[in-house]
């Protein structure tokens, strides 16, 4: 569904991604792992559009979309989460997601069609108690699955979900987990998840790769991955606990 | 001839930019240390330019040695500025302390306008205006003197910045804010001193460019324009590009005022100011701008 | 209270008519004084000028240069009616036109060559103001160089029958009335795109410009149609300035006042409201014409510039949000609206 291949991106001398393969197959949950700085948020921001590759294509469902912009690459079907989040912090979280609704697709409904289908889709994440609530104002947990909740509204084909545990207790971090599942079972969203809490993503990915300084090191099921030699190497002297 | 002519309008572009780089250093350690872009800051060098104006008017002061008053004067504005107003919205977006420093400068220009009138100023020293030749090339002695004054003035503030415990604090503020809180610096200490410290520049450059332009309260947005431009050119925070920021402005505005008519001598400024903003919005010379 | 609204509610409605139905009156309320109503009708210009720059804002984007607009609008439409004979209702059009263009020209360089933002965008338009200035000053033959243009035709007829003359602009109440038109025009247009997809569009990217892009807003698009209708609606203001005062010079047209003027007024009475920008106008408009200049013949923009540093620091939101609450707690019998903020408690501060 979503395939790159020899994707490499060059901030000044210094590679952020050196020729990057990755295929993204419809309907699994994909973990992109690595260590700070290996390039999971700038492969993201490439996939966006954010920023043009210096080589490299992109092709989702077999088009190529590398010189897109970033609103016609929401438009084709691919939704993004950021890791610092940015809601419209001065809007209800009712009308953050209708903004998606209206925007983010190739046909939008009138106002009031996409108010009810934000309405739904705010229920899908339980959030519905809170819609007149600004967005500032929601906690953090909040604030990330509304970011869930308004790139679900764009009707992605593909979600990329950038740390969206992170930062979360306990209870919140197995209520997110649940969620990322029921949007691949029930919704049928393909995603692809960048996460540092180990714990997570282990436990929802169907297949993981690992970039390490803008290489990937590794791909396979996750119990691979915990095997691998240039994985663990990669870590090490990092806190992660597999 | 031509030659001859550039190769002056080249000699004297550098030197003026050693002053448009004294008069940005205060704008860019402001803008590194607070991230607050002071769009008064031309209003601050036209303040010290009057002071000096005044000094010399008055008293018969020679703008070189009216130059500490000048800095003390509009720093002590500037202290001001920062405790009762830009300090109050720290919390708030930053387009809002933008709006108050550009509603401080409409006031200061005002300021200006009420006690010097609209009328164009400059110190005339006749010393200064004396041209010394080199070879080919003719330069006044006043533009010498302004351009050595303000390399040491550069220089001294980067001694400072570099070598005392306020410069490192000041730079780790510059750096992230958040991490130097926690080493313990008390930011809004930094932040008043190093809104004073570029205010005292300002007003130092002030006395120092009344010397070599007339000067007059409408003065103000320009000059802001031009340290703004020298900011984008070197990025925060680099004293080197700072230099060559100002330089580089200085030589552009008198090569382009040589070789097109005088009439369009201002258009050239606000080209320079729009093509070098559309083309490279940060950090040409050092490292990126906020 | 999201900020898709249904219909207009009965008491917006209300208090619309009541508002109209005043300024209506308001002529008979001030004994037709031939000056308070000059002042008044300089008010309602400056007023469509405050309104443009409200756009722009609207879409998160804040300009020192509207004058850039203001003037040439008055030049493009002095120098038609002048020297190329076409009347001042068209000229008037066609100076919208040039500043829809201008704006548009603008937009393209700042917000796709330059991706201009915040203070770089800022600062370019003062940039462009100067330009537009120092360019008319400079083309002597098309524009009259730097004395100016006198005698500009008036947009409203002189009428001459049985050798009587009806001289319409002479009168202040029927330009009064014109001008109270084009101002409830250009608020209605500027309601209507905001509460449109068009609006929505600025309100996201006025936000978070990268959260917009990801959700689909063509930010760059929506950016353009902002400054293209800002710089419609400014130049045409400044057209009518120009053939209401008659005279115009380049220092005038390109003045720095049509640049502090909308940022006080729109700041003043708020930028969040529809209305902010012209109430805010008329208040700042009048107490500068009849306090400030009174106060101080030169330079009375030293209280301008007091003003707005007061309004950023004690009330960034405007003076019409109080007179809003308290008109909305008035009409529901004294009971303050349910307020929806800070229901749940705030969310932590990330520190990433």
């Amino acid at each position: 569904m979503l395939e790159g291949r020899n994707i490499s991106k060059y901030f000044g001398g210094l590679a952020a991604l050196k020729n990057v393969y990755f295929k993204v197959t419809k309907g699994v949950i994909k973990g992109l792992i690595g260590p700070n700085g290996a390039g999971k948020t700038t492969l993201f921001n490439v996939i966006m559009g954010v920023y043009k590759p210096d080589s490299g294509v992109i092709k989702f469902k077999g088009e190529n979309i590398i010189g897109l912009k970033t609103n016609q690459i929401c438009k084709r079907g691919i939704g993004r989460t950021f890791q610092i989040v940015k809601p419209f912090k001065d809007l209800s979280v009712w009308d953050n997601v209708t903004m998606g609704v209206l925007f983010g697709r190739r046909n939008p409904p009138g106002v009031k069609e996409a108010r009810d289908e934000a309405l739904m889709i705010l229920d899908f994440m339980g959030l519905k108690g809170k819609r007149e609530v600004l967005a500032k104002n929601l906690t953090l947990a909040d604030k990330k699955s509304l970011e869930i909740a308004r790139a679900l509204a764009t009707k992605p084909e593909i979600l990329l979900l950038d740390e969206v545990v992170a930062g979360l207790n306990p209870t919140e971090t197995i209520n997110m987990i649940k969620r990322i599942k029921r949007i691949r079972d029930e919704l049928g969203i393909t995603i692809l998840i960048v996460e540092h809490v180990m714990r997570a993503v282990m436990e929802i990915s169907d297949e993981i790769m690992v970039l390490h300084h803008g290489e990937k090191i590794a791909e396979g099921e996750p119990c691979e991955i915990t095997r691998d030699e240039r994985v663990i190497e990669a870590y090490l002297g990092e806190k992660y606990i597999f | 001839m031509l030659w001859e002519s550039l190769l002056s309008s080249i000699v004297y572009g550098i030197l003026v930019g050693g002053v448009y780089a004294l008069i940005s250093m205060g704008l860019a350690l402001i803008w590194g240390v607070m991230d607050v872009i002071n769009l008064s800051h031309g209003e601050l060098v036209l303040l010290g330019g009057y002071v000096a104006y005044w000094l010399f008017v008055l008293e018969d002061l020679n703008p070189l040695l009216s130059l500490p008053l000048a800095a003390l004067v509009v720093g002590s504005i500037g202290l001001i500025m920062e405790k009762f107003f830009v300090s109050k919205i720290k919390e708030a977006p930053a387009l809002n302390t933008f709006l108050l420093t550009y509603g401080i400068g409409i006031f200061i220009a005002n300021a200006i306008l009420q006690i010097w009138t609209a009328d164009y100023r400059r110190v005339n020293v006749s010393f200064f205006l004396e041209t010394v030749s080199l070879g080919p090339i003719r330069v006044s002695r006043g533009d010498v003197l302004t351009f050595s004054l303000s390399f040491g003035l550069i220089m001294f503030t980067h001694i400072i910045l570099t070598k005392t415990y306020l410069g490192k604090a000041i730079r780790a503020l510059t750096e992230d804010r958040i991490a130097a809180q926690l080493m313990g610096i008390n930011d809004k200490q930094v932040d008043i001193i190093a809104f004073v410290m570029g205010s005292m520049l300002a007003g130092a450059a002030g006395s120092l460019f009344v010397s070599l332009y007339y000067v007059y309260p409408a003065l103000g947005g320009w000059i802001t324009a031009k340290a703004f431009i020298i900011v984008v050119l070197s990025g925060v925070g680099s004293m080197s590009g700072t230099i060559l920021g100002g330089v580089m402005l200085g030589v552009a505005e008198s090569i382009a005022t040589t070789l097109i008519s005088a009439s369009y001598r201002e258009l050239i400024g606000f080209v320079i100011f729009i093509i070098t903003l559309l083309i490279k919005p940060s950090g040409l010379l050092g490292r990126s701008s906020h | 209270m999201g900020i898709f609204k249904g219909k207009i509610s009965s008491f917006e409605l209300k208090t619309f008519i009541l508002v109209v139905a005043l300024a209506y009156m308001l002529p008979f309320m001030v004994g037709f004084s031939a000056y308070i109503l000059h002042v008044l009708n300089l008010a309602l210009i400056i007023s469509v000028l405050s309104l443009s720059w409200s756009i722009l804002v609207s879409c998160g984007q804040i300009s020192f240069g509207h004058a850039a607009f203001f003037g040439s609008g008055a030049y493009v439409s002095a120098l038609l009616a002048i020297d190329y004979g076409v009347p001042p209702p068209v000229s008037i059009l066609i100076s919208g036109v040039f500043g829809a263009l201008m704006g548009a020209g603008i937009g393209g360089l700042c917000f796709r060559l330059g991706k201009l933002t915040g203070p770089y965008f800022a600062l370019s338009m003062l940039a462009f103001a100067e330009i537009c200035r120092i360019i008319v000053i400079n083309l002597g033959p098309l524009t009259r160089g730097p004395l100016g243009i006198y005698d500009i035709p008036p947009f409203l007829p002189v009428f001459k029958f049985w050798g009587l003359t009806l001289d319409l602009y002479r009168d202040k109440v029927p330009n009064y009335y014109l001008l109270l038109a084009v101002l409830l025009f250009t608020f209605l247009v500027v309601r209507k795109v905001r509460n449109s997809r068009i609006g929505f569009a600025f309100k996201c990217i006025s936000q978070d410009e990268d959260a917009a892009e990801t959700v689909g807003v063509d930010t760059f698009r929506y950016k353009l149609i902002a400054i293209t209708v800002s710089g419609l609606f400014a130049a045409v203001s400044g057209a009518f300035y120009a053939h209401y005062t008659h005279y115009m010079e380049p220092s005038h047209a390109y003045s720095v006042s049509w640049t502090l003027l909308p940022v006080v007024s729109s700041l003043f009475g708020g930028i969040n409201l529809l209305s902010g920008p012209i109430f805010g106008c008329l208040i700042i408009w009048c107490t500068d014409e009849f306090l400030f200049t009174e106060l101080l013949t030169r330079g009375h923009e030293l209280l301008l510039g007091a003003l707005l540093v007061i309004i950023v620091i004690y009330m960034p939101d405007g003076f019409m949000i109080k007179v809003k609450e308290l008109l909305t707690s008035i009409s529901k019998g004294g009971k303050a609206e349910a307020v929806t903020e800070n229901v749940l408690p705030r969310g932590e501060e990330e520190l990433c």
